[in-house]
């Protein structure tokens, strides 16, 4: 690897009601990369996202960004560590009693010292880049799931964020909505150069954007593989991952 | 430690082109760049074309974007070409996107897979070694315990804030709760006080008569209201009707992930979610006990004189003699924690409902069992304290 680790998963362990979901994750994210988590459904892919964000608190094991440990440190040391954290949930969620403009406008105003004016230009040019110009003023409801994504997108940038996280940008849009989405991705990281970490059962879209990827079983509750998706589907030794990168067709 | 310097502007003019120099770190945190030098450059100068010279500048971000979008549209108004090639590439890339502007569409597509449900039945996962599962068991009770007990503290530092005036802006509809809690729970909280003092009366009478005391009836069913009944009939009221729409309100959100959307957003759930609920059935609750009294003795009123046969002057001035500052407070102190209790179990449960439908429903269960226990349980320990302190 090129880059030096951005991010750095060690020996996590992942539960929920006590019960284990992952164990034993052990690997790390390179700077300015796109990171695909993939897997059988069940696997816990969201759960590593969510643990990756620092959204929940590892069961045992850490994750570290640049070094440093999310939840070793003080709320404050948290606080700035989120600073540099965009994330984009699963079904892109908005807040509905709020317009476009103002679901990435309030992330601002709560978070930096930018006026309201300032902060709804910043917003306003957030979903100009998204492609959401002339809809600022619509709420959630009024336009569609593919615009809610991108407007969700442009939330998870308003800070300008060095990592993202996407959970399933793709899962709810057909094949061309979703290639648009990849293209936005792509091109995110290739201008802000921000680490993306991806959770997609997209298979087009984890080959065209993933510069890496790691592979969760269910069944053996732990990573199997990582790799290029390519030379995953290629030349994995596991069948299981072979078969769910051709669609079972290795 | 090196200190970034400010980032800067300065306008000069080469033949018939102005060239914007740019310098400095360039950085959200600080506020954006006004575009006034490039303007007065444009009024001043009869320039034809614009370009950028942005090798001095040190790091960049949004605020640089923002600028040269301004830029830019001033020059678009009045017709001045823009050469974008000395910005940094990513700043180029990101101000071609937003003039792009595109606008895609997109369908409704099916719900994903419920693989939460699946989970829980076991289905995608082996069974561990009854060992392994004794050790999580144990380490669950233990995050659980202490999960609540997180919870009691933040609700207790947000209220703090609250009344302090110290929440981020972001503000939850206080109101709208106070109105939910108080104004809207005032029907079923007269029927079921003028029906709980009726009843009083007339059970009371039954058991008088045989002593001949029943001139008593309206010293015992007052008592018994003001200190007693009318508090606890407010606290199963408000557990039932308000616990549930806590409950049900704040499961929603989590299973819709707002909740999620408030913490990346910044904005703390217990300032936004649960302490102007709290607060607000901490004041609704003793103002619904002096509603309930006040129906309560009505009810016991009506019964005494109507049923009984006792002299209406009799009666209220038998009342009156008891209507002291003691009865009455004992129930105001019941009412505000029934209304605590009640909000602090709705908001647990509902926090902690989970993603999926049926999280809302255990929630709901949850928060309505836990506040009726919870109110009957802390009925009890402070009647234990007023006799304790002889209140």
């Amino acid at each position: 690897m090129d880059s030096p680790a951005r991010i750095e998963v060690r020996r996590l362990t992942i539960s929920v009601e006590g019960q284990v979901v992952q164990r034993d994750l052990d690997f790390e994210v390179a700077a300015g990369q796109i990171f695909a988590v993939i897997g059988d459904g069940g696997s816990g892919r969201s759960l590593l996202l969510r643990h990756m964000a620092g959204m929940q608190r590892p069961t045992a094991g850490a994750v570290l960004y640049d070094g440093e440990s999310l939840w070793g440190g003080s709320e404050a040391d948290r606080e700035r560590l989120r600073h540099r954290f965009g994330i984009l949930f699963q079904g892109a969620v908005l807040i509905a009693e709020m317009t476009l403009l103002e679901n990435v406008a309030v992330k601002l105003r709560l978070n930096t010292a930018l006026s309201d004016r300032e902060a709804d230009e910043v917003a306003a040019l957030k979903l100009a880049i998204m492609g959401l110009r002339g809809h600022e003023r619509h709420y959630p409801s009024q336009v569609s799931v593919g615009m809610r994504i991108r407007a969700a997108l442009a939330r998870a940038i308003a800070l300008d964020p060095d990592i993202l996280f996407f959970d399933d940008p793709s899962a709810l849009l057909d094949p061309l909505h979703s290639q648009r989405v990849d293209d936005i991705i792509l091109g995110l990281r290739d201008a802000t150069g921000a680490t993306i970490v991806l959770v997609s059962h997209d298979l087009p879209s984890v080959f065209a954007l993933a510069d890496d990827a790691l592979f969760l079983d269910g069944e053996k509750k732990t990573m199997i593989a990582r790799g290029r998706p390519e030379e995953l589907r290629d030349h994995c030794p596991d069948p299981k991952v072979r078969a769910f990168l051709t669609r079972g067709r290795a | 430690m090196n200190v970034a310097a400010p980032p800067t502007v300065s306008v000069s003019r080469e033949g018939d082109a102005g060239v914007v120099r740019l310098s400095g770190a360039w950085r959200l945190q600080d506020g954006l760049r006004p575009t006034e030098e490039v303007t007065r450059a444009l009024d001043a100068l009869p320039l034809r074309r614009l370009r950028f010279d942005a090798a001095a500048v040190e790091r960049w971000d949004t605020s640089l974007v923002v600028f040269l979008a301004r830029v830019h549209d001033t020059c678009v108004q009045r017709e001045v070409g823009v050469d974008t090639s000395g910005l940094p590439a990513g700043a180029r890339r990101l101000l071609e996107l937003a003039r792009q502007g595109a606008v895609l569409g997109g369908g409704a597509e099916p719900e994903p897979a419920d693989r939460w449900r699946r989970e829980r039945r076991g289905s995608v996962r082996g069974p561990d070694p009854w060992t392994e599962r004794i050790g999580w068991w144990g380490i669950h009770s233990f995050q659980s315990l202490g999960g609540k007990l997180e919870f009691f503290g933040s609700t207790v530092q947000s209220c703090v804030r609250m009344l302090l005036g110290r929440t981020r802006r972001l503000r939850a509809p206080f109101l709208h709760y106070l109105q939910q809690a108080g104004v809207e729970t005032l029907p079923i909280v007269a029927l079921m006080g003028f029906a709980i003092g009726a009843v009083l009366a007339l059970i009371t009478t039954g058991q008088l008569e045989r002593l001949g005391a029943t001139p008593l009836v309206a010293r015992i069913v007052s008592i018994a209201v003001l200190r007693e009944m009318g508090s606890l009939m407010v606290g199963i009221a408000i557990a039932g009707r308000l616990g549930s729409a806590i409950a049900a309100e704040i499961a929603s959100m989590v299973a819709r992930r707002e909740v999620d959307v408030l913490n990346v957003i910044g904005v703390d759930r217990f300032d936004y979610l649960i302490a102007p609920r709290v607060i607000a059935l901490a004041l609704a609750g003793p103002l619904l006990v002096v509603y309930a009294n006040t129906l309560g003795l009505l009810g016991g009123f009506f019964v005494g004189v109507s049923v009984v046969g006792l002299p209406a002057p009799e009666y209220v001035e038998r009342t009156r003699a008891v209507l002291t500052y003691k009865h009455m407070l004992a129930g105001l102190i019941k009412g505000l924690a029934f209304g605590v209790v009640t909000a602090l179990m709705a908001g647990y449960y509902g926090v902690q409902s989970g993603r999926t439908a049926g999280g809302v429903g255990r929630a709901v269960r949850k928060a309505v069992v836990g506040a009726v226990v919870g109110v009957v349980l802390t009925d009890a320990a402070i009647t234990l304290v007023f006799k304790w302190v002889r209140l």
